[in-house]
This record gives C-alpha cells, sequence and structure tokens, in this order.
C-alpha cells in the first residue's frame, strides 16, 4: 500500500509518558478552587436530569427529572459536609477547616464532570429506549460512588498535609460520614422520586 | 523499527505492539500523531469491520451483505463515541486527567485492533455460518466472536491509559460497563445483522424496545414461556406507530 508514510517510532523521549508510566497522583498543595469548575460540575448535574428529561414520557414528571441529579447531591452534600468538618474539629484532628471544605469542593467537581460524562450515555438511551429514568438511577448511584471516591482521596489527603500521619480516628470519621452521606443522599432521593413521580412535595 | 511505515506496517504494529502507536512526549505531539493516524485507524476499523459483517451477512445473503457490512463499523464506533466523555470523567476523578488527544487516540486504536481481530476471526465464522446453523446458534456464534475480539480492544483501551491513580480500579469497571452497555443498545439499536434466511432484509428496524427487555424475552421463551413480548416504541426516535403484533426478537 502506498501514500502518507508514517512514523511509528516512538519519539526519543518517548519515556516521558510511556505504557505503565505512573501518573502523578495527588500533588502536595492541590490548586484552589476555581468558581468556574464549580459552574461546570453544576452543569453537569444539570445536563444528567435534563437528559433523562428529554425521555421522558410526559411533560410534567419529565420537567421535574431536570434538576433532580442537584437536587439529590446538593443537599446531600449541604447536610452532611458541616457535620464532618465540626466533628473533625471536635476530635482535634489536623486538617484545617478550609482544607477539609476544599476537597469536598474537589469531590463535588469530580461527581459533576462524571455527571457530565454519564449525561450522553443517558441520552442516547434517552433517544432509542424507554429506559431513561432507570439510567439515570444506575448513572446517579455511579456519580454517588465516585463522588464517595474522591471525597475519600482528597479528605485523606487534605490530612496528610495538615499532619504526617492519618490518625485511625480520622478514618473511622471518614467511614461514619460516608455510611451518613449515603443514607442521607437515599433519603433525598426518595423525596426528590416522590416529587418527580408527582406523590409528594420536597420538604414535606 | 524502521522510521517510515505504511498502512500495512501500521497493522502489524497495531496487532503487535499498540503502545508504540501512542508513545509521545507531550500533548503538542500526541494531536500531531492523533491526526496523522486517525485517517488510517479509522480505515482499518471500517475495512476490519465491514469484513467482519460481510460474514455475518452470508447468513442470510442478497442485501444482508451489503447492510451488514455498512453497519458494524458504525456498531464498534459509536459506543465509544458516545462512552469517551463518560470514561475521562471516570479516570479524572480517580486522579488520571487524561488529554483528550490521547484519549481519542487509545480509543482509535483499540477500535481498529478489534476490527482487524474480527476480520481475522471472518473465516472460521463464515465456515460455521456456511454449516446453516440453527438462527440462535448463528447469533451465539456471532457474539462468541465479538466477545473473543472485543476482550483484546478493551485491554488494549485500558492500557493505553497511564497507570496509577486510586481507585483506577474503579473507573476501569465503569469504563466496561458503560462500553458493554453502549454496544449491546448500539447492537440492539443497529439491528438486524444475523437475518433468518427467510425473513425479510430491512436496513434497520423501527427503533423499539430496548436491549434488556429483548434479553429478558428470549430468556423467557428458553424456558418455554411464550407470552409474546410488547415492543412499543422507544425514546425520543421511537415510531408513534401501534404494533398490532408484537414483531419477533432478533439481535
Amino acid at each position: 500500500m502506498h501514500g502518507t508514510t508514517i512514523s511509528v517510532h516512538p519519539p526519543p523521549s518517548a519515556t516521558a509518558y510511556p505504557i505503565g508510566s505512573t501518573a502523578p497522583l495527588s500533588s502536595p498543595t492541590p490548586a484552589p478552587l476555581r468558581g468556574q469548575d464549580l459552574c461546570v460540575a453544576l452543569l453537569g448535574l444539570l445536563a444528567l436530569g435534563g437528559a433523562a428529561a428529554l425521555g421522558g414520557s410526559s411533560a410534567g414528571p419529565g420537567l421535574r427529572l431536570l434538576p433532580s441529579v442537584l437536587l439529590v447531591e446538593l443537599p446531600a452534600l449541604a447536610l452532611t459536609a458541616p457535620a464532618l468538618i465540626a466533628v473533625h474539629q471536635f476530635l482535634g484532628l489536623a486538617a484545617a477547616p478550609e482544607q477539609l471544605a476544599a476537597g469536598l469542593g474537589r469531590a463535588l467537581i469530580h461527581a459533576g464532570r462524571v455527571a457530565g460524562g454519564l449525561a450522553i450515555v443517558v441520552l442516547f438511551f434517552a433517544a432509542t429506549t424507554r429506559l431513561a429514568t432507570p439510567m439515570l438511577v444506575v448513572s446517579l448511584a455511579a456519580v454517588g460512588v465516585f463522588s464517595s471516591a474522591t471525597a475519600c482521596v482528597e479528605l485523606t489527603a487534605a490530612e496528610r498535609r495538615a499532619g504526617t500521619v492519618v490518625a485511625p480516628l480520622f478514618t473511622l470519621l471518614l467511614i461514619g460520614w460516608l455510611g451518613l452521606s449515603w443514607l442521607v443522599a437515599l433519603r433525598v432521593g426518595v423525596d426528590v422520586a416522590s416529587w418527580v413521580l408527582g406523590f409528594g412535595r420536597l420538604g414535606a | 523499527m524502521s522510521g517510515q511505515a505504511t498502512t500495512l506496517t501500521l497493522l502489524g504494529v497495531l496487532l503487535r505492539q499498540p503502545e508504540q502507536l501512542l508513545a509521545s512526549d507531550d500533548e503538542a505531539a500526541e494531536r500531531d500523531r492523533l491526526a496523522l493516524l486517525t485517517p488510517k485507524l479509522l480505515g482499518i476499523t471500517v475495512m476490519g469491520a465491514a469484513i467482519f459483517g460481510l460474514v455475518i451477512g452470508s447468513y442470510r445473503g442478497e442485501l444482508q451483505y451489503l447492510y451488514a457490512a455498512i453497519k458494524t463499523p458504525a456498531l464498534l464506533l459509536l459506543p465509544v463515541l458516545i462512552g469517551l466523555p463518560a470514561i475521562r470523567a471516570f479516570f479524572g476523578a480517580c486522579e488520571l486527567e487524561i488529554a483528550w488527544s490521547r484519549l481519542a487516540l487509545a480509543a482509535l486504536i483499540a477500535v481498529a485492533r478489534t476490527a482487524v481481530l474480527a476480520a481475522a476471526c471472518g473465516p472460521v465464522l463464515w465456515l460455521y455460518l456456511s454449516l446453516h446453523p440453527d438462527y440462535h446458534r448463528a447469533i451465539l456464534a456471532m457474539s462468541a466472536c465479538l466477545i473473543a475480539v472485543g476482550g483484546p480492544g478493551l485491554w488494549t483501551l485500558l492500557r493505553a491509559l497511564p497507570s496509577g491513580g486510586r481507585h483506577r480500579p474503579l473507573a476501569s469497571f465503569a469504563s466496561l460497563v458503560v462500553l458493554g452497555v453502549l454496544l449491546a443498545q448500539s447492537g440492539w439499536l443497529l439491528r438486524p445483522f444475523v437475518v433468518r434466511p427467510r425473513a425479510e432484509v430491512d436496513f434497520l428496524r423501527p427503533v423499539e424496545a430496548d436491549v434488556f427487555s429483548s434479553l429478558a424475552s428470549t430468556r423467557r421463551s428458553a424456558n418455554g414461556d411464550y407470552r409474546g413480548w410488547d415492543a412499543r416504541p422507544g425514546g425520543l426516535l421511537g415510531s408513534r406507530r401501534d404494533l398490532a403484533e408484537p414483531p419477533e426478537a432478533q439481535p
């Protein structure tokens, strides 16, 4: 076969990004949170609900699906984050409140990005099947899993930056907070689902 | 390896050491490499998948040769196209920020490798289909081939991403699930691939139901429960026609 030829030689400095290279883990001093990133994250959460709303069978519940992901993620975080920070400080652990808040903010940003990526998948199912709502529920769970994983990493990194070692008490606190967060998210999720289906009202 | 390579050489590298196609020093070089390799990799994907499609189409013959050859490349490319943003977000959440150019190149390499391996499976599958097996066995054989060649393809994609990052297995698992679900639904959307010998040949069936309800119906039928299947039009693209008789499920 003739035509354009291509080099398949790895360039001399290929070792800078080879297969099996270890990507840098969390940097010692993470970049400060940017409002733009937070906005994009919120848009991602909104997009996930919006994608499912497009596949909604009727106008009312369909429209109410639009903010549903935001209404689960944000209240769950807003209800449990202050509790985490308060108990953390009460126990005399190392990290400062603002470091913990920044870590949670970064977890929210990643959750929004995951939601944005999954929104395209949900949109595909909304366009071709009647599975938009089940896919939304599965995606919401995936967003929860990834935000939990990221929060664990970020909070542990914040604690490690503040002190030399991570106390076992911190690990215990983290596990307790994760459990509480999932329970709160599930409770909020039930309320939001009732609202979307028209059987209840938010905050009731 | 020599410095210059034709498409055939590229094919060799793709099958032997796909990671060589990714090695680069910075993002700009990766973008150049992506621009250079994309037409070739897409060409290889289309050719390989079309050969596999021709083989599948041979079960029914006539126009199905052409239809299956056109649709099979789309079957491989569509899931990756839709799933790539989610995959990038999964790895981003696990502390692996991957440049779009690298991810796109990795995905193209993985799909091209899958397509070439699928084409390589072609003779064996054709031989089996030429024996006129039962329709369900033909579908099973096609699925087995796709699973057999899809595994190395997915492995190529995951290995092409930089290692490291806590919770990386979580991102890999989520990526596999997303790609698997998208592949299944894409296959359903682009059906029929294998057509019964006496059935009418269609390029695409109406957008109705989904792959999961089809599988559930097949499972019920396998257990001797032939209650039928309510294949209603699905999604935004679904037609609005009423189905007097539920159609038979055909992957």
